[in-house]
């Protein structure tokens, strides 16, 4: 859900920012791709195959999910999880300053002189 | 209906590759960026999958998911923000343009 | 101070004289001649301090005054080298210094002190002249002061430390020495003016000459050294010494003693220029002319009699006072065929300095003539007086050619020989004083009797001969000394009486007093010293006055040589050949105008009987061959310096082969490689840093993904 609303309300906003302020037309033009697209292609797919080979050779590979017992608040237990300072208070606060980092270096950035 | 583990590994695993084609084939910058978004998707889908097809008590699995995508907010903020001053600059978003640490 | 002590310093001012003149005082002409100056009256000063007390010394002779150091170590003993004072040596020592002394004053007018410089005067060429303005601003030629002026001082000084020591010397190496500083001090001053090439010429011809005396003198010196062991001359002059020379066979037929002598003579043959290697001394007159004095009067020529005089017990070792011994007869027929020899060329000659030296020659002739018949004193006794008239009548020729010169200079005719006799004539009216002294010296000279000091000495001589019996001896040196008497009253007559023959003699006058003083010094020796040597048997005079002379010298030997006995016939050979030669010498000549009127003028005498030219043709020729063409040309520039120019060559070629096949292609290719390698490698791998991102992904993936997948198979 959240992921969601960030991924819609701001990131995608984000690039359509980008993408109107980066285009000297509104209409794309020329071929999207770079000329050498197939050695990428094939690093993709490679590295698929890889992925899912090794990935299959894991015992627990086709294992099924588990039931999840009445009553346990999977959201709740994050939410106490991501302030508890036993738990991952830390992390959470230092995620909050790396967004306002982020925030100051992109407006620093991009900001017209 | 159960869904195998299998599955969303196996989905995860073509995100990534895509996003890794994505990144490395396409001329415009902004496509290079929603590449690296996708390849973190991925990767989100993959934590996720592992919490709720192991230990569920365990919420370390999510936690890390959060703080993901947290992180993959910031760094596109960032890196759009860097491709706009680069276009301004120099009039063009096409990664290979870029060629001013060429020898 | 001990007398020992003062003879050895007695050699030392005019040497200090010579290294301060030519290290430091070069420039400053005035404190040069008084450094020579000065250190010849130190010595002269010395010198007869050491005569006087020898005089008081009773039994002098036996009694000597003698010092010796260790020099040399040779095995468990030293070579000792010292100084002698015997009664030969002080007589010596006494005209040595007043003679060398006399030079050196008369040097410093001769060679214009005190006149300006001249208007193109160089350094190795006579003077020429200086222009002056006079009083009233008309310009006036008078005489130029020598450009070297203390180079000459400072040679003089050397040669004069080169006769001091041979004098006090008492031993045959140190004498050595001093003869050859003398020889080499000859071949500095004969060629003083060494721009002009007949002087270099005769400079080299003095030193060659009298070189090869001295290579005969040396093997005498090494014989006796080998046969005596020693060197010293108061130790190889005794008893038993002298008989074992004596008694040892040697080469030819003479003993060891006469073999020893011959070779020591041979080197005064050349020293004192007797035939045949008397070609130098006419030549040397060269150099300017108080060397000519110093030379060939006072001190080198000297120094060759007296080193016969030395050697005179090894002469007369068998001499029993009857038959000569074959040493003596050799050295008797080479003195008296000099005498006569040279007096011939003189008559013949007309440079005044010619008429000198051929004198001087014949004078030496008589000397060695003398010591050849046993007559040891009377040879040192002309010694003695020679030196002081020789000395007198160069000095006096000086002045007669300055007063021909201030001619010259004032008619600027420059091509006129101011020391050819035919130019001069009356100048005894223009320069007295050197007229008188000439006359003077002359007399003496020539035998004059009774006043003149040549008189006594050329007197005992004859009287020996005369009285000993050797008749060949006595006639010969009679014509000698008539011959004598004759070109000297010729050379007189020329020069002084008459009238002047050139405009340029009647404009000579008198020379200044550094010139005329020694003149008048040495006339009074000349005149007085002859009374010290008057024999005792003389009519009226005999017994008025000791015979010294003979008293002291005489005491140098081991046996006092006795006085001849007295005999009317030599005194009236001589009094004849003098006064006869005089006057007929005045008579011929008074009204000979010119050399054309001069009936002597023989080709044959005035070319001094071709001796210089068969030299030329027989020695000089052929060496100058082998040392130019043989030596120079074949062995040096020909054999040695081809081997180095092979070696040269050679290096040549290796450098170039190593260079073109070793250095250039290797060592610099090897470097080339390096540099022109990392150029090509980094062109080669620029392209990879493209600076695109999307192309560096690339790679890295790739290269990831290899090295992943070769692990997985491989492992």
């Amino acid at each position: 859900m959240v992921q969601v609303v960030v991924y819609i309300g701001a990131i995608a906003i984000l690039f359509i920012f980008a993408v109107m302020l980066t285009r000297r037309e509104m209409r794309d033009r020329g071929p999207q791709l770079n000329k050498t697209w197939w050695v990428a292609a094939l690093l993709g797919l490679l590295t698929f195959g890889g992925l899912a080979f090794i990935l299959s050779q894991w015992s627990g590979f086709s294992s099924l999910a588990v039931e999840i017992p009445d009553g346990t608040d999977t959201l709740g237990a994050l939410a106490t999880a991501l302030v508890s300072p036993q738990a991952y208070m830390l992390p959470f606060e230092v995620a909050s300053v790396l967004l306002l980092a982020a925030l100051v270096g992109a407006v620093y950035i991009a900001v017209k002189k | 209906m159960s869904i195998p583990l299998s599955w969303f590994l196996v989905l995860a695993a073509a995100l990534f590759s895509i996003g890794l084609f994505g990144v490395l084939a396409r001329k415009n910058a902004v496509a290079i960026l929603l590449g690296i978004e996708l390849m973190l998707n991925a990767v989100n889908i993959n934590l996720v999958a592992f919490w709720r097809y192991g230990n569920i008590a365990e919420i370390s699995g999510q936690v890390f998911a959060v703080i993901v995508f947290a992180v993959a907010a910031a760094e596109v903020a960032v890196g759009l923000a860097l491709i706009i001053s680069v276009y301004r600059r120099r009039n063009t978003v096409v990664a290979n343009d870029l060629d001013l640490m060429k020898w | 101070m001990a007398t020992e002590t003062l003879t050895w310093l007695l050699p030392l001012p005019p040497l200090l004289a010579f290294f301060f003149i030519i290290l430091f005082t070069n420039k400053r002409k005035a404190l040069s001649h008084s450094l020579a100056v000065g250190a010849a009256a130190l010595s002269w000063l010395g010198s007869m301090v050491v005569f006087v007390r020898a005089l008081g010394v009773e039994e002098f002779g036996h009694e000597v005054f003698e010092s010796v150091v260790d020099w040399l170590p040779t095995g468990d003993k030293f070579f000792q080298v010292g100084v002698l004072i015997d009664p030969l040596s002080a007589a010596a020592l006494f005209f040595v210094a007043w003679t060398v002394l006399m030079i050196f004053v008369y040097s410093i007018g001769y060679h214009n002190f005190g006149q300006p410089k001249g208007d193109h005067d160089v350094p190795g060429l006579p003077p020429h002249g200086a222009t002056v303005l006079d009083g009233k601003g008309k310009k006036k030629h008078v005489l130029s002061i020598e450009p070297m002026y203390s180079r000459f001082f400072a040679f003089i000084g050397l040669f004069a430390f080169g006769m001091y020591t041979l004098v006090v010397s008492n031993n045959l190496l140190t004498l050595f020495v001093g003869w050859e500083i003398m020889g080499l001090c000859s071949y500095l001053l004969i060629g003083f003016w060494y721009g002009k090439p007949s002087a270099r010429n005769a400079a080299v011809k003095a030193f060659i000459t009298t070189r090869i005396g001295d290579v005969f003198m040396l093997l005498g010196i090494a014989f006796l050294y080998s046969a005596t062991g020693t060197l010293s001359f108061r130790e190889i002059f005794t008893e038993e010494t002298m008989h074992v020379l004596a008694t040892t066979p040697a080469f030819f037929g003479l003993s060891a003693a006469g073999m020893i002598g011959l070779l020591l003579f041979i080197g005064t043959v050349g020293k004192s220029a007797q035939w045949p290697l008397h070609v130098w001394l006419p030549d040397a007159m060269e150099g300017p002319t108080p060397v000519s004095a110093m030379i060939h009067a006072a001190t080198m020529v000297s120094a060759g009699v007296y080193a016969s005089l030395r050697m005179f017990p090894l002469l007369t070792a068998d001499f029993t006072g009857h038959g000569l011994t074959p040493a003596m007869s050799v050295v008797a027929f080479i003195g008296a065929f000099t005498a006569i020899f040279a007096a011939t060329i003189a008559v013949a000659q007309n440079d005044i300095k010619r008429v000198l030296a051929y004198s001087t020659i014949s004078q030496l002739g008589f000397m060695i003539a003398a010591l050849g018949i046993g007559a040891y004193v009377a040879a040192a006794f002309h010694l003695v007086t020679h030196a002081f008239f020789k000395a007198l009548l160069f000095l006096g020729s000086g002045s007669v050619i300055h007063g021909m010169e201030h001619g010259v200079l004032h008619t600027g005719n420059h091509r006129l020989d101011p020391q050819d006799m035919f130019n001069m004539g009356g100048l005894r009216r223009k320069m007295p004083v050197t007229f008188w002294t000439f006359l003077i010296g002359g007399f003496a000279l020539s035998g004059f009797p009774l006043v003149t000091a040549g008189f006594w000495s050329k007197d005992e001589i004859l009287a020996d001969a005369f009285g000993h019996g050797h008749w060949a001896v006595f006639i010969t040196l009679a014509v000698a000394a008539f011959l004598t008497a004759f070109y000297t009253m010729r050379q007189i007559t020329l020069t002084f009486l008459g009238k002047p023959r050139t405009k340029e003699a009647e404009h000579a006058h008198e020379t200044p007093l550094t010139m005329t003083v020694p003149l008048v010094v040495l006339a009074v020796f000349a005149v007085g010293y002859g009374w010290v040597g008057i024999p005792e048997h003389f009519p009226l005079l005999g017994g008025l006055i000791p015979n010294w002379f003979h008293e002291f010298v005489g005491g140098t030997l081991l046996e006092r040589p006795e006085a001849v006995a007295f005999s009317i016939w030599p005194l009236l050979t001589s009094l004849g050949v003098a006064l006869g030669g005089l006057g007929l010498g005045y008579l011929a000549y008074r009204n000979v105008q010119s050399a054309a009127q001069d009936k002597l003028q023989i080709p044959f005498l005035k070319n001094k009987y071709y001796f210089d030219e068969a030299y030329n043709f027989l020695f000089v020729r052929p060496a100058a061959w082998f040392s130019e063409v043989f030596v120079s040309k074949w062995i040096d520039k020909g054999l040695i310096d081809g081997i180095l120019h092979a070696f040269g060559w050679i290096a040549g070629k290796l450098g170039f082969i190593f260079r073109t096949y070793f250095d250039a292609p290797v060592v610099n290719g090897f470097g080339d490689l390096v540099g022109e390698g990392t150029k090509k490698a980094g062109s080669a791998i620029r392209p990879l840093q493209a600076g695109r991102v999307q192309y560096y992904m690339v790679v890295s993936l790739s290269v990831a993904l290899v090295v992943a997948v070769l692990y997985f198979v491989l492992a």
